[in-house]
């Protein structure tokens, strides 16, 4: 663990949450229009269940962010590529988080029975979950939601990621690896220091695309010529990509381009994560007169087109 | 399976519960809705209200009726005993708390619709009271609803005159939160070598 940083001034906080909101408010308008129910999957989904799973590990990574290792085997076996968990996170020196909070799993490990998710300390909640050690339990519900899936024949993939959005999109690389498809991740950050992923796709067998914010590299038209270019020889059968409106709408346009779909991996506030609270609403155009789809059940992924 | 059916109007409820028809073995109406009748007062906080909806559904249908009434009304008594004179079988007491949470620093509203149900151990005392309210005006049930997370509340609120409970928000955090409850609820009664909760109760009083 990190030794504990000074706290930020109330100037700093307003700060942060003001980037955040500008974020929130952009991210709602490049999402504007895009986005539908994909159409009923090809399988059944796997059972959720509930399950006391013991931190394995839990360690900082790639400068801001804190990989938690879980034991629960079937978690591990069954989910698919993009579901995600809800981890409740135990009470910390007299904090008491009261609602569990939405995780993708990261990587899957079948054989032992293991789980990765990775995350960054954004409040109360995942502040608590920081101080989690290996050795306690964790009651964590899952898999959940509604996975990236890859259209039958596709032989290249191309998967987008901004900061922990990756770790939504990577269950799609291991996917890719297992079956033979060729994968890229780009993953987009403020810093190469903090970029998730490319141990995983050496690891993995698939390429990996840095580009970040400090580099000047990140931005959509810098981004969107490095795709055109780098997929100028045949495009990719399949775009998935999570972790920012803005790439959400970039990803969508190379995906009208090069006539392929795209899948986006959104997120909420979620309650639950079960369908029950209706508090996820997805910002999906519908008939106002009946209730929206839900990013837990009838996301967190979506088909995304200009 | 208890079905809840909500509506924005007294007379929205029974054609609900008429095209339910033989679907469900029970009906909860939850009348904390607001009344486009009357300028968005909440049905629930108006005994006439109340009785108007109870009264047109009894005449739909004979299974158990429930009515769900808000914390936000000016008498939680005469709620209650409108909806057992219009012939509801229970009522449970009560729905989450209408309330605006503001970010920190920013004090931007924290949810998207600015105003929204607080529900969760935080209300738990305000709801107790009106349980032991509408436990002491009516004859029917109360069911209590609010904040419950352990065998221990349910105990609170059956100390209050409630006869059953339900839980919520707890179950968000740990779905099996009921199972463990009323488990726990059976241990309690086993270990004083009572048959059931409200010989519980007596038991512990006179103690
Ligand atoms: C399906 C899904 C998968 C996710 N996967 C990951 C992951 O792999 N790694 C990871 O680090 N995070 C992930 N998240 C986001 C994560 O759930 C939130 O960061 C976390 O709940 C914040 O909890 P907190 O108590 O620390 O923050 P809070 O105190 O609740 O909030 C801190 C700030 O973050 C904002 N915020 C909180 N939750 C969300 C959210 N869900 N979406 C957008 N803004 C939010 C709040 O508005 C607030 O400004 C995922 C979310 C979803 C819905
Ligand atoms: C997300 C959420 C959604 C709810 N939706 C309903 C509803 O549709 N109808 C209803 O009667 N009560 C609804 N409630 C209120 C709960 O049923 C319950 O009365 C309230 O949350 C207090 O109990 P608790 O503290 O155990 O959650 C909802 C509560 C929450 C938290
Ligand atoms: S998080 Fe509760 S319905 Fe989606």
């Amino acid at each position: 663990m990190s030794p504990m940083k000074t706290p930020p001034t109330a100037a700093e906080t307003r700060a942060a949450l003001a980037r955040q909101a500008a974020f929130a408010a952009a991210d709602a308008a490049a999402l504007d229009g895009l986005l539908s129910v994909r159409p009923a999957e090809a399988g059944p989904r796997p059972e959720p269940i509930w399950d006391e799973a013991t931190v394995v590990n839990h360690e900082v990574v790639r400068e801001r962010y804190r990989r938690l290792t879980l034991s629960c085997g079937t978690i591990a076996a069954t989910a698919l590529a993009g579901q995600f968990l809800m981890i409740t996170v135990p009470p910390h020196g007299g904090e008491r988080i009261l609602l569990p909070r939405p995780m993708a799993i990261h990587r899957r490990n079948p054989e032992r029975g293991t789980i990765e998710v990775i995350y960054g300390v954004a409040g109360r909640g995942t502040t608590a979950l920081a101080a989690v050690k290996p050795g306690q339990r964790l009651l964590v519900t899952g898999p959940l939601g509604r996975g990236f899936e890859f259209p039958s024949g596709t032989r290249r993939a191309l998967m987008i990621g901004r900061g922990v959005g990756v770790c939504a999109v990577m269950g799609s690389v291991e996917d890719a690896a297992t079956r033979g498809i060729h994968a890229t991740l780009v993953a987009s950050g403020r810093t190469r220091g903090s970029l998730i992923g490319s141990a995983e796709c050496a690891e993995l067998g698939a390429r990996f695309i840095p580009v970040t914010d400090e580099e000047g590299t990140a931005d959509l038209p810098t981004l969107g010529a490095l795709l055109r270019r780098e997929f100028a020889a045949g495009p990719p059968d399949v775009v998935f990509v999570c972790g920012a409106g803005v790439l959400t709408r970039l990803a969508a346009e190379l995906g009208a381009e090069w006539d392929v779909p795209v899948q986006a991996s959104l997120e909420a506030h979620m309650a639950c994560g079960l369908g029950y609270c209706h508090g996820c609403a997805a910002p999906v155009r519908t008939d106002p007169a009946v209730e929206g789809p839900l990013v837990c059940v009838d996301g967190p992924v979506f088909d995304a087109a200009v | 399976m208890i079905i809840s059916v909500g509506a924005h109007r007294p007379n929205g409820y029974a054609p609900v519960v008429r095209d339910l028809g033989t679907a469900g073995d029970a009906f909860e109406l939850n009348v904390s809705c607001p009344n486009l009748d009357r300028d968005g007062t909440d049905i629930g906080s108006d005994p006439d209200a109340i009785e108007a909806a109870v009264a047109a559904v009894r005449l739909e249908t004979d299974k158990p009726l429930i009515v769900k009434l808000p914390v936000l009304a000016s008498s939680i008594a005469e709620c209650a005993q409108a909806a057992q004179a219009a012939g509801a079988d229970a009522v449970c007491v009560a729905n989450s708390i209408p309330a605006l949470p503001l970010e920190a620093y920013t004090r931007a509203p924290a949810i998207g619709n600015v105003i929204g149900g607080l529900s969760g151990p935080s209300i738990r005392p305000i709801v107790l009271r009106l349980v032991w309210l509408a436990a002491r005006s009516v004859d029917i049930p109360v069911i209590a609803c609010g904040g419950i997370e352990t065998a221990d509340d349910a105990l609170d609120y059956f100390s209050v005159g409630a006869s059953a409970v339900q839980v919520g928000t707890a179950s968000f955090a740990r779905p099996f939160a009921m199972v463990e409850i009323v488990r726990t609820l059976q241990q309690c009664c086993t270990d004083d070598r009572v048959t059931g909760i409200r010989d519980l109760i007596d038991l512990w009083r006179a103690q």
